[in-house]
């Protein structure tokens, strides 16, 4: 079922917004970690923007945008809350045009087989799970180095470095 | 051609079948169904047209009704107390509130011809001093006839008969007894798991010196009831438990040697046997050594005034399975926390361990620190990490004791005392996994249930959720609290 089936299916009172979380949690979280640079306050914001959205469902416009569009613009307009109540340093133009950088891309399918090439392919194997395990399944740093019984720095330049790889191979 | 960072690339390639981060989610569904019962919450409002304060205050009224309804439903209540702490024994005692008893869960078990029951039970904290307040209650759908015919083959029925009788009006208990008068009792039994059989064990009764030789004082002891064992006698079963063969209101003489470990309590104080002198009025109280022993131990007990246990080391709680027991090393002044949770019990399971029972109530278990709890508590607060993004604390104060809500998290702590102590109970997180939730109940009021302004609140877990049963959800504390802080006399403040 699409997202548009699963969001008209959750309208008419099925319980399936659980649906919807899975698919976009581990992006949203990261999005907001890019934004507010803590991942603990990232999580709850992350968590913020499904609650908002979840109630302000009926209000969404699939003919304007798409749900994650929409949900990540949640997502930052609720950093910048953040942001601004803990007044940090950064201004709101440059907070949007940084979230850009992160927001959710629409690719082909064929594209995304390529990426999932390139990621299967990074060297050494460390590379491949940090990377899966931060992206794809949502784990922090910390989680990753304590999994990987590593110091939390070593799991960012893994990611670093593998991302320096991915950029030359998808290039 | 828009162009797409790695980031945006990663994010949008993830695999459909990729692990979750279910704590995570669990978290945001979570939170997504308290900001639906909170919208819930807005519309009620807005349906009725009152205002915040207003729905509150009805909730409490609601709230409080099923709270003066209780009684309907059969609630017993029993007060507790820890009446003084020697080494590692606790004296404890219990008074008998309310004179109506009440089970849980009555099952029928056919195969073997007995009721199988269980009797719910919420904890407390316990240390020194401190009267414990345990609430039972039952399914409304038993009778009261249900009830008195499974209670009525437990001991646990006969020392509470017999307490209800005589003793549980007077003031002072323990050393101040005199003869004659029946005392307060304890039971070591297997209670929980079945109908009366062979570990149960009770008889409280006050002796009075009759004999006194150079090396042992002989005590006349009158046993007041006890519990029974179909076909026992303890003559062709040497050894044995002996209650069978002792019928209520039988009087015996037990001679103690002076080296008896039995302590001798007389006007309220613990005298030597060899200080004695016929005549005397005196309790007798058994002090065991590192563990109950079925036999000798118990038939000791069963003469006892007061029983008096030996922490043998602490055993640890295992909560998943609801296994509770006492133990610890407890040292005076060391503040004590019971964690009692309905369950299986520990004793039939582990009969080395000491167990202690008061009529249908389970103490345990002691923890001897804060970090003991804490430790035993472990993985709740694990799960509680995920909610550690607090943004709300408050504070309330109840008679002396602080309720501290933050986020997900109910905090009680004494105030104003050296020993202070804490319970953090995440609720939520147990929730989430099925554990007993915490619910409220009223503290010092001893002969009313109602929740007035400035009454002791205490948050247990139980597994109770039924509707005879008080529980109060998060919100209701909060909303109780909020509502208290509303009333004028200001008897509530926030600090």
């Amino acid at each position: 079922m699409n997202e548009t089936e699963i969001i008209a299916a959750i309208r008419a009172g099925a319980d399936r917004y659980e649906e919807l979380v899975r698919r976009y949690h581990a992006g949203l979280i990261i999005h907001c970690e890019n934004l507010v640079g803590d991942r603990d306050e990232a999580e709850d914001i992350a968590q913020g923007a499904f609650v908002r959205a979840y109630l302000e469902l009926e209000r969404f416009d699939s003919q304007k945008a798409r749900f994650s569009t929409w949900l990540y613009k949640i997502a930052t307009n609720l950093a910048i809350d953040y942001l601004r109540k803990h007044k940090q340093r950064l201004h709101v133009d440059d907070i949007e045009t940084f979230a850009e950088v992160t927001m959710p891309a629409f690719i082909e399918e064929e594209e995304k087989l390529v990426v999932r090439k390139a990621v299967a392919e990074l060297m050494p194997p460390q590379y491949r799970d940090a990377i899966e395990a931060y992206y794809w399944h949502g784990k922090s740093y910390r989680e990753i180095a304590d999994a990987s019984n590593v110091p939390i720095n070593t799991v960012r330049s893994w990611i670093r470095r593998a991302k320096l790889q991915l950029k030359e191979q998808l290039s | 051609m828009k162009r797409y960072t790695i980031e945006q690339k990663l994010s949008a390639s993830r695999h459909e079948d990729t692990n979750d981060n279910e704590k995570f989610i669990a978290r945001t569904m979570r939170a997504m169904g308290k900001a639906g019962a909170s919208a819930t919450f807005e519309k009620v409002m807005r349906t009725k047209n009152v205002t915040k304060k207003e729905l509150i205050i009805m909730k409490l009224r609601q709230f409080k009704k099923r709270l003066i309804q209780m009684p309907r439903y059969g609630a017993a209540l029993f007060i507790l107390g820890v009446t003084g702490t020697v080494g590692a024994t606790a004296y404890v005692t219990y008074k008998w509130i309310n004179p109506q008893v009440t089970i849980t869960n009555i099952q029928q078990n056919n195969d073997d011809d007995r009721k199988q029951y269980t009797i719910d039970r919420q904890c407390g904290e316990f240390y020194s001093g401190k009267e414990l307040k345990y609430e039972l209650s039952r399914s409304s759908s038993l009778t009261d006839e249900d009830v008195y015919k499974v209670f009525k083959n437990t001991c646990a029925y006969h020392a509470l008969s017999a307490f209800i009788e005589s003793r549980w009006q007077r003031d002072g208990e323990g050393p101040d007894a005199k003869e004659g008068d029946t005392a307060t009792s304890y039971q070591y039994s297997n209670l929980f798991a079945g109908s009366t059989n062979a570990n149960s064990i009770f008889g409280i009764t006050i002796g009075r010196v009759t004999g006194i030789s150079s090396s042992s004082v002989t005590l006349e002891l009158t046993l007041y009831s006890v519990a029974n064992s179909a076909g026992f006698n303890p003559e062709e079963n040497p050894g044995k438990l002996p209650y069978d063969y002792y019928p209520e209101g039988k009087v015996f003489s037990r001679t103690l040697p002076l080296s008896s470990s039995v302590e001798v309590w007389a006007d309220g104080e613990l005298v030597k046997l060899s200080d004695v002198n016929i005549g005397d009025q005196v309790q007798a109280v058994t002090r065991t050594q590192n563990k109950l022993k079925y036999y000798e131990d118990i038939k000791m007990l069963s003469l006892g005034e007061q029983i008096t246990f030996d922490v043998v080391g602490l055993i640890k709680t295992d909560i998943d399975t609801r296994y509770v027991s006492i133990g610890g090393n407890s040292q005076i002044g060391d503040p004590k926390i019971v964690n009692t949770i309905a369950g299986l019990d520990p004793c039939h399971n582990n009969p080395e361990h000491l167990c202690v029972f008061a009529p249908n109530q389970l103490l345990g278990p002691v923890y001897s620190t804060r970090e003991e709890f804490a430790q035993n508590q472990k993985y709740l607060r694990a799960d509680a990490a995920d909610n550690k993004k607090v943004k709300k604390v408050k504070y309330y104060e109840l008679d002396g004791r602080i309720i501290k809500i933050e986020g997900t998290r109910i905090t009680i702590e004494a105030r104003g005392k050296k020993t202070l102590f804490t319970v953090d109970l995440p609720y939520d997180a147990v929730a989430e996994y099925n554990k007993p939730k915490p619910i409220v109940t009223p503290y010092d009021q001893s002969t009313s249930l109602k929740i007035e302004v400035g009454d002791m609140a205490k948050v247990y877990y139980s597994q109770l959720e039924t509707e005879d049963h008080l529980v109060i959800k998060p919100g209701d504390l909060e909303m109780l609290a909020v509502l208290e802080q509303a009333q004028p006399d200001g008897t509530l403040t926030k600090y």
